[in-house]
């Protein structure tokens, strides 16, 4: 089950002129992107189409576009981070840590198969993901979210308190975004996170 | 099937670290001062915990370490 720990608030949306400002073309080219399907966007009442933020920095990730400092700051508010975990009292406290030392909107799914519809739901920024859970395990899920084209943009941290050679080599294989063992520092994991952000 | 070997070695190297990491990053945040100051008294007892923890994950990766060199006795075999 998913649970939202903090007030969410909302997508914000960009006009065609204001994404080609910060992507450094012309409003045509923006224009030709939503046309052809390649930037998700949608139409206002009066027919003048909206891009999300989150859509924007998809596309620029997807086809390895600079992001401008500005854009990834000018976010909205709160960069949005998923955590999947099925231990409860750990998620809460990383839960904690971030809504108020990071100012982050934090959602947890305590399974990997909440996790997908929380992903798709929620849109996270990035996610930290318990890889030793029952079920359907933080590889799996990550592998899932990889293959998808609308998730595999998303940073994935890993995290675990099980290491061998075994789960090392798995790791490494996996290609995360970033690693972390518990017990953690969180003053580490929450750099690391920024770090993936941009921020 | 999993040996009892493995079953102690899964419970020192996943089970057991688990809450250690959930009291040692609440005294983190305590400490942080994320949710208030605390007092004098307070601090020294967080620090106490904290300390202590750390202690304890210290002596399940040397008894895990014990383990995976073979040292400790495994009843199953």
């Amino acid at each position: 089950m998913a649970r939202r720990k903090n007030t969410y608030n909302g997508p914000v949306y960009y006009t065609t002129y204001q994404v080609a400002k910060y992507l450094g073309v012309s409003l045509p080219t923006v224009v030709n992107w939503v046309n052809s399907g390649l930037l998700a966007a949608h139409r206002t009442p009066g027919g003048h189409r909206r891009i999300a933020h989150n859509d924007i920095i998809a596309f620029a990730r997807q086809n390895n576009y600079p992001i401008a400092r500005e854009l990834l700051q000018a976010g909205g508010g709160q960069k949005r981070v998923l955590i999947v975990d099925d231990e409860k009292d750990f998620s809460d406290m990383v839960c904690d840590y971030l809504t108020i030392k990071g100012e982050m909107e934090v959602e947890v799914a305590d399974s990997g198969f909440q996790a997908g519809f929380t992903v798709a739901k929620f849109r996270p920024d990035v996610i930290l993901m318990d890889l030793m859970m029952p079920d359907m395990d933080g590889f799996e899920v990550t592998r899932s979210l990889r293959a998808d084209a609308d998730t595999r943009h998303i940073p994935v941290i890993a995290c675990t308190a099980y290491r061998d050679p075994d789960v090392d080599k798995r790791i490494a294989e996996a290609k995360f975004d970033g690693f972390v063992e518990k017990p953690l520092k969180l003053d580490n994991l929450l750099e690391m996170i920024r770090s993936q952000l941009g921020m | 099937m999993e040996s009892r070997k493995e079953k102690l070695r899964r419970a020192l190297r996943h089970d057991l670290r688990n809450p250690l990491a959930v009291i040692l990053g609440r005294c983190e945040i305590l400490t942080s001062g994320a949710m208030g100051e605390m007092n004098d008294g307070q601090s020294r007892s967080v620090d106490a915990i904290q300390r202590n923890a750390e202690r304890l994950v210290t002596m399940l990766d040397g008894l895990a370490d014990e383990i995976d060199r073979g040292l400790a006795p495994d009843s199953s075999e």
